[in-house]
């Protein structure tokens, strides 16, 4: 049962317990962060779960071709830039601190 | 602000004679058709006719009528959650040869990004969705609000205007032909084909001649692009490459073809059907005009009260939609006009509020075909929204106009509004 650390956009920080299997996004949307839109319902098509993360730290696998594409055209893309619909929750998350990045609107 | 309860009664029909043969394995008793969908009424919130549908009909049914180019008689889906399986499961549901209005001008390309499937799929989203960003949107902003406040300034003295004709119609158009680097001379032309493919209810004869014109048009501005290339969309796609490779004639007027659609006529929809309910409703437009804070939640908030588009998918195995049988090859539509409305989903969904935290509809659809131009549309509407409460007085309907609108598409043609100047 891993638990994260999610820091919303005023930088309010929440410890979140969670189970591993779903994906990092439904995790953040079923803990009530409504600010995170996940527009397309975590098809990879718009940009909206974007969360900054230390990738390595966790052992998450490195974003595809499609995610990184789609990162690109965020206005607020950076190293820690990831797609949280693309990153399956694992109990070696645990601990992990997730940021929800700005909005875009 | 609530609409006024009108415990609108469902008027469904059978099959017709001249329809196709309904499919052996649909149960006789799911087969019927709302009649008035895509008709015309005179209530400020057009869509309050699908108020009961969640609880008087069959959570999926089947329609027994043909929509050229998106489905065969098909399956409909009218809950949040069923809708929301059918634009995700890409595994269960194909986009394949949607929007396929190009097939009765025997053209045989596939309209782009629309009508394939992943793999496919990402790359043309890929190599699109750059230009469709809040980024990419962000350098327009300055050009859309030129474009609304001129068209605003050619009327605001008068006390008068069709805000439908005259405004909703016209900026959206601009902004896009801008975008695409077609002239602005042939915004008419451009109107009127749109007008026979989407709005000529199934006319087989308008449609064709609809999409033939601007297939052609646009062959045209292909080819002269491939001689000039500039800066703008048009360019970006004529002169495109896909993993080192130009992109074929077909790719090209595929995703020319499908954005000069897609881009005509749904923000005018929008914009009309918006104002046309501030006229008709004072207390909401005074409700907006005291919290200019909130002109985003209210346009997401319109948006979700007016679907213009009800999608479809073609089925790719047999599985159950709530233990009824669905067979491959079957077609599926998504009743956004009520899955929009599902309380399941939006607490009061008949009521417009300010205050909804969540607001993820389907007047974009949903999945990996999630509108491309979602975050133009919503910058063009509220800055249309925004500078329309912040220029024109307090407006109501002009009196005695007619003031029809379809739940869909067609919308608001005509939306006569006055004004004390």
């Amino acid at each position: 049962m891993p638990s994260l650390v999610i820091v919303n956009r005023q930088g309010q920080e929440q410890r979140v317990e969670t189970q591993s299997g779903i994906s990092l996004m439904e995790v953040i949307k079923e803990a009530g962060y409504d600010e995170l839109l996940a527009m397309c319902g975590g098809n990879c098509a718009c940009a909206t779960c974007h969360v900054f993360i230390d990738s390595d730290v966790a052992g998450i696998a490195a974003p595809t071709e499609n995610e990184i594409a789609l990162l690109e055209t965020s206005l607020n893309f950076g190293d820690k830039s990831r797609l949280s619909c693309q990153i399956p929750v694992t109990d070696a998350m645990n601990g992990l601190r997730v940021v929800i990045a700005p909005s875009e609107d | 602000m609530t609409t006024a309860m009108t415990q609108h009664k469902i008027k469904l029909r059978g099959r017709l004679p001249d329809e196709p043969p309904i499919p052996a394995h649909v149960p006789p008793e799911l087969v019927m058709e709302p009649i008035d969908w895509e008709e015309p009424n005179t209530f400020a919130d057009p869509y309050i006719i699908t108020e009961r549908v969640l609880d008087e009909l069959p959570p999926i049914f089947f329609s027994p009528r043909p929509r050229f180019g998106v489905a065969d008689p098909c399956w409909v889906v009218t809950h949040y959650a069923d809708i929301r399986n059918v634009y995700e499961k890409g595994d269960l549901y194909s986009s394949r040869g949607q929007a396929g209005f190009n097939r009765l001008v025997g053209e045989t390309f596939l309209m782009l990004p629309l009508g394939v499937d992943a793999p496919e799929h990402s790359k043309y989203r890929n190599f699109l969705n750059p230009k469709f960003s809040p980024r990419a949107i962000n350098a327009l902003e300055t050009s859309i609000r030129t474009m609304i406040d001129e068209l605003i300034d050619g009327f605001i003295d008068k006390g008068q205007c069709d805000a439908a004709y005259d405004f909703g119609r016209v900026y959206p158009v601009r902004v896009f032909l801008n975008l695409m680097g077609f002239p602005q001379s042939m915004l008419d032309e451009f109107l009127s084909w749109g007008y026979a493919i989407l709005h000529s209810h199934g006319n087989i004869e308008k449609i064709q001649w609809g999409i033939g014109s601007a297939i052609a048009w646009l062959r045209g501005f292909i080819e002269e692009t491939r001689k000039n290339p500039s800066d703008n969309l048009a360019s970006h796609i004529v002169h495109g490459e896909i993993d080192g490779k130009r992109l074929t004639d077909d790719e090209v007027i595929g995703m020319m073809t499908f954005l000069w659609i897609g881009g005509l006529d749904t923000v005018a929809a929008t914009t009309s059907l918006m104002l046309r309910r501030l006229a008709m409703q004072p207390d909401l437009q005074q409700n907006l005009r005291a919290h200019p804070e909130l002109i985003n939640n209210a346009v997401e908030e319109f948006l979700r009260m007016e679907p213009l588009v009800n999608s479809a998918r073609l089925v790719l195995k047999d599985h159950e939609i709530r233990g009824v049988r669905i067979k491959a090859g079957d077609y599926i539509s998504c009743a956004n006009n009520v899955g929009n409305f599902d309380p399941e989903q939006f607490p009061n969904p008949r009521e417009f509020r300010l205050d909804r935290t969540v607001n993820r509809h389907f007047s974009f659809s949903g999945g990996p075909h999630l509108c491309l131009g979602v975050h133009l549309a919503r910058r063009e509407l509220r800055i249309a929204l925004g500078e329309f409460l912040r220029r024109v007085p307090p407006f109501r309907m002009a009196p005695g106009a007619p003031a029809e609108a379809f739940p869909g598409l067609i919308a608001a043609p005509r939306v006569p509004i006055v004004w004390d100047v």
